[in-house]
């Protein structure tokens, strides 16, 4: 073993590639390879021509970037016979997404501030409420919910897949705001009260303001799930208006006789391309929302 | 057992991120000596250091006969002590101060012998079978200090240990760690920013600014003798009174001149012969050095008493001469009122001389 | 996090409503909860109380409110398909948390040894949880096509033994909807572990340098049980998420080959919509709520408890 004592140390240890460190970094390329591998492979072989998908060389890079997969996943794929693309579903995932994030995180915003500082009577109570009503799952509220749409005449419609996403929306953004809303100075609130200020007053003007990080991430939270959703927007959507995960699912399972999977994946590449990259852009974001998510007060 | 302690040309940190920069020091076998400045002067970094828990940049460490500088801090011979205690906190008292020992081999029968020496040293009897978190902030640090004591290290390392605690208790376990350190004997070497824990622990004190040592020497010699500006504002509270000034030159003798007085610096202890030509300077008092009343013998200033802070076993009263203000140390029975004249006399074979420039003692 | 609620003082109290001070009651804050007590009452407590009901009934295409007791629920258990699903839960569920806590804890512990380059590290472990179910089901799907996929590839590369084949084999694909979980969520649990980690006394790592113990031994004795929130929540997450699994089995498998993928949530939609069968996918639903209340609730509780009992002593 060597000395740990030589006379002339000085400085700096010499300190080599170690077997630890050279494992830690192993770990985590294979680990590395193992995440990237089905998104290059997506990738790649959208690229490509049938004939080389066939030719089972999946790690391969294409011959030429041939984009003809990619326009007909987009504008003339066909799931039955609707030959549509996904661009239908896309743009219907917009419609849905951004009205649906925008009300379920205000909505969570605002109760979350009424829970947090006002506290009127029975606030616990519909706390731990919605908090155990998170956990509740889908299957419970398909029936009744797919009932009381169609009694209001929502059932099929646009209103109605965005107002089921406000609803079952509620306990995430509800938590977030409330659990972000404890971690600002009570004293904030008092002295706007003590200046007179009511309840929307002080909301608008004071907390919404502070609120913007969790603005971000519930918005960031939501727009993902609901963008990413399957099972509601089957539901709940109507054929008019489906989403863009429906759609593809639609798309690659309804095909008949030549199974074209450049298309396929082209259309699944779009279809994942929004949340991520918003992931992408916002990385640090998404970490924020998982850990303020799961914190559950 | 003690061993000395030397540190050669350290540099840690490179470049633009230098936190200490080519220090020396020696520390002698059995010397308590503090590390004391403010927040990132370099007091931790270079406690981090010698623990070999912080890389060097150049540099060499010494315990005893070895040269430590790239040995593992667990081969070291050091004990830490650290701020936030860290303690094992899923562990018992009696497992917090065996485990390391358990983990490297030692028989189980030193072990128990060990960690009951030092329950009886620190009085840690009743609570073997306690964990951290039914502890309090004194009983904890204890714990933290046993579990150093335990290995029968040569150095202890101590880490602002007493920062987290409140007044009463910092006191109470200051007391603790000095009979400890007469008790032992051993070298031990402890960071801090509070001056009292420094003055009243330390055999020497190394005061330290951006990583560079300002002077080290005995808590005495650094209260009445500062050697340079930094030093003199650090220590003492309530803080040096300076006055500005000019040394001059006149009829062969050094006079000090500013407008609130003019004196004869024969008596003045000069470091070296008393400095060529004239320059700006800055002459520094302690509170207690001022006197108060007229016929002292010394050179004297009229003021007015501003501000009287009654502190009970003495009184602080503030005067403002001139647009200076000072402070000046009385007896608790002091009698006077705000607005008084008084007759400050100022002795200057007890001041100190800064050059204004360089911050230096002349 | 300790509890705020100590620290403030209820809104209604003592501050000054305007200047006569008449209502104590805060109509702003009541009114603004309306829409989450609606939601609530009518939307939570409402259906779960009316899917309930009709388990109880003896429905079948239409609601009926003729009592019928457990007649459903012996339906249900006596129907092979819905103890198949079950079995497969079983088995998808323990390989798929077992695999994410593992896979995901070794990667927090990894990125956390103060690796180069962490955020990109993150970046590419965590992107699986940005994408849908759907797209994560197709992908694997592909990759384990034997004809197109992995498989073919490495065979015509050689390598004639290698097989990967999952998907399309009864007692494996299972498996694959457990391997194509574990892919989408290792990095989920990877945050939630490294935020525990972080969490964790930096000064508590120095001593054990000093002390001399070696890190697997820190790792083991000293960091993991202080991780037991952590583990807790990612458990919770990751159980709750494999009860409810539906998109992935839809687009990796669709149920089959045969039943070896069937899992209760799609056995539920199927009764609803397909078999239009209301009786036994309401009392399916019963039943996956009991088990996930099951689950969480002792799970929060005993979190609720633990972070108490931090705030509390300290």
């Amino acid at each position: 073993m060597q000395d740990p004592f030589p006379s002339h140390a000085r400085g700096p240890r010499p300190q080599g590639l170690t077997l630890p460190r050279i494992g830690l970094y192993g770990l985590l390329v294979v680990a590395a390879l193992f995440f990237l591998l089905p998104a290059y492979v997506m990738i790649v072989t959208s690229f490509k021509s049938m004939d080389e998908i066939r030719a089972a060389q999946i790690f391969a890079l294409p011959h030429m970037l041939d984009w003809s997969a990619w326009s007909k996943a987009w504008s003339s794929a066909c799931a039955g016979v609707n030959c549509t693309g996904v661009s239908v579903g896309f743009f219907n995932s917009v419609k849905i997404t951004i009205p649906a994030t925008i009300l379920s995180v205000l909505l969570g915003a605002v109760t979350g501030y009424a829970l947090s500082f006002w506290r009127p009577p029975g606030s616990k109570l519909l706390f731990a409420a919605i908090t155990i009503g998170g956990f509740i799952p889908l299957q419970i509220f398909l029936f009744p919910v797919v009932r009381g749409t169609a009694a209001l005449g929502l059932y099929n419609s646009l209103a109605g897949i965005v107002l089921v996403h406000v609803i079952f929306g509620l306990p995430l953004t509800t938590l977030l705001f409330r659990n972000y809303y404890a971690s600002i100075p009570v004293e904030l609130f008092k002295a706007a009260r003590v200046d007179g200020a009511g309840f929307w007053r002080i909301f608008v003007s004071l907390m919404l303001p502070l609120s913007l990080p969790m603005l971000i991430v519930a918005g960031l939270m939501q727009m993902t799930g609901i963008w990413n959703d399957f099972l509601l927007g089957l539901v709940f959507a109507g054929r008019d208006n489906l989403p863009m995960t429906v759609q593809l699912n639609n798309i690659v399972t309804t095909t008949t006789g030549q199974r074209e999977y450049n298309v396929h994946m082209a259309a699944t590449v779009l279809t994942a391309i929004v949340p991520l990259v918003a992931y992408f852009v916002s990385g640090r974001w998404f970490v924020r929302g998982i850990t303020a998510g799961s914190v559950k007060g | 057992m003690s061993v000395p302690v030397s540190l050669r040309s350290i540099d840690i940190g490179y470049g633009t991120t230098a936190v200490v920069r080519d220090l020396d020091l020696e520390v002698a076998s059995g010397e308590f000596l503090v590390l004391l400045g403010p927040s990132g002067c370099g007091k931790s970094t270079l406690l981090n250091a010698i623990a070999g828990l912080t890389e060097l940049a150049d540099g060499e460490i010494w315990i005893g006969e070895r040269n430590v500088t790239w040995a593992d801090p667990k081969d070291r011979g050091i004990g830490m002590v650290f701020q936030s205690y860290a303690l094992y906190p899923n562990m018992d008292v009696e497992k917090n101060l065996s485990f390391g020992l358990t983990v490297a081999g030692v028989p189980k029968a030193e072990v128990a012998r060990r960690v009951k020496r030092t329950s009886a040293i620190l009085q840690l009897d009743d609570y073997l079978k306690r964990r951290p978190s039914a502890l309090s902030g004194g009983q904890r640090q204890r714990v933290a200090i046993g579990r150093a004591l335990v290995r029968d290290v040569d150095i202890f390392l101590f880490d602002e240990p007493l920062s987290n605690l409140d007044a009463k208790l910092r006191a109470e376990l200051r007391v603790e760690i000095k009979k400890l350190h007469q008790e032992l004997g051993s070298t031990m070497i402890y960071v801090t920013h509070d001056q009292v824990e420094a003055m009243t622990l330390a055999d020497r004190i190394a005061i330290m600014r951006n990583g560079v040592i300002q002077q080290l020497a005995s808590p005495r010699e650094i209260y009445h003798r500062p050697a340079n500006l930094f030093v003199a504002g650090f220590i003492g509270s309530p803080a040096m009174n300076l006055i500005d000034g000019t040394l001059l030159h006149a009829e062969g003798r050094c006079r000090f001149q500013s407008d609130l007085i003019s004196a004869d610096l024969s008596a003045y202890p000069f470091i070296s012969a008393a400095p060529e030509g004239d320059r700006a300077a800055i002459v520094g008092f302690r509170p207690e050095q001022i006197m108060l009343g007229q016929g002292s013998g010394h050179p004297e200033i009229p003021a007015v008493v501003s501000v009287i802070e009654a502190m009970g076993p003495d009184t602080v009263l503030w005067c403002t001469a001139g647009r200076t203000t000072l402070s000046l140390r009385m007896p608790g029975d002091f009698g006077g009122r705000v607005g008084d004249r008084i007759v400050l006399g100022l002795d200057l074979a007890q001041a100190s001389l800064f050059d204004k420039a360089s911050g230096a003692r002349l | 996090m300790a509890d705020p609620s100590a620290a403030r003082s209820p809104a209604s109290g003592p501050a000054r409503s305007g200047a006569t001070g008449r209502l104590r009651l805060p109509v702003a804050a009541l009114a603004a909860l309306a829409p989450a007590w609606l939601i609530i009452l009518v939307v939570y407590l409402g259906t779960t109380v009316w899917t309930v009901q009709l388990s109880l009934t003896n429905s079948r295409m239409l609601p009926s409110n003729e009592f019928a007791g457990l007649a459903q629920y012996q339906r249900l258990f006596g129907t092979a398909r819905w103890s198949i699903s079950i079995h497969n839960l079983v088995t998808f569920g323990i390989v798929y948390v077992l695999g994410a806590l593992v896979v995901g804890s070794l990667l927090a512990i990894a990125v956390d040894r103060r690796v180069r380059f962490e955020s990109m590290w993150r970046t590419v472990f965590l992107y699986p949880y940005a994408l849908s179910f759907i797209v994560t089901g197709l992908m694997w799907q592909w990759l384990m096509n034997p004809e197109i996929g992995i498989q073919a590839t490495m065979r015509a590369a050689g390598l004639g033994w290698f097989t990967f084949d999952w998907t399309t084999r009864p007692d494996m694909a299972i498996y694959a909807v457990s391997l194509a979980g574990i892919w989408q969520s290792a990095g989920l649990v990877m945050v939630l572990m490294l935020a525990g980690l972080r969490g964790i006394d930096a000064d508590l790592w120095r001593a054990t340098r000093i002390e001399g113990i070696p890190m697997w031994r820190t790792y083991l004795t000293i960091v993991l049980p202080q991780l037991g929130p952590s583990l807790a929540t990612a458990f919770m997450l990751l159980t709750m998420g494999a009860v409810r699994t539906f998109d992935l089995v839809v687009a990796l498998t669709n149920g089959g080959p045969g039943q070896s993928t069937e899992v209760p949530a799609k056995f539920i939609m199927d009764s609803l919509f397909a078999r239009q069968d209301l009786g036994l996918a309401t009392a399916g639903a019963t039943v996956m709520l009991v088990t996930v209340m099951a689950i969480a609730v002792p799970i929060l509780y005993a979190r609720d408890i633990w972070a108490r009992r931090r705030s509390g002593r300290l």
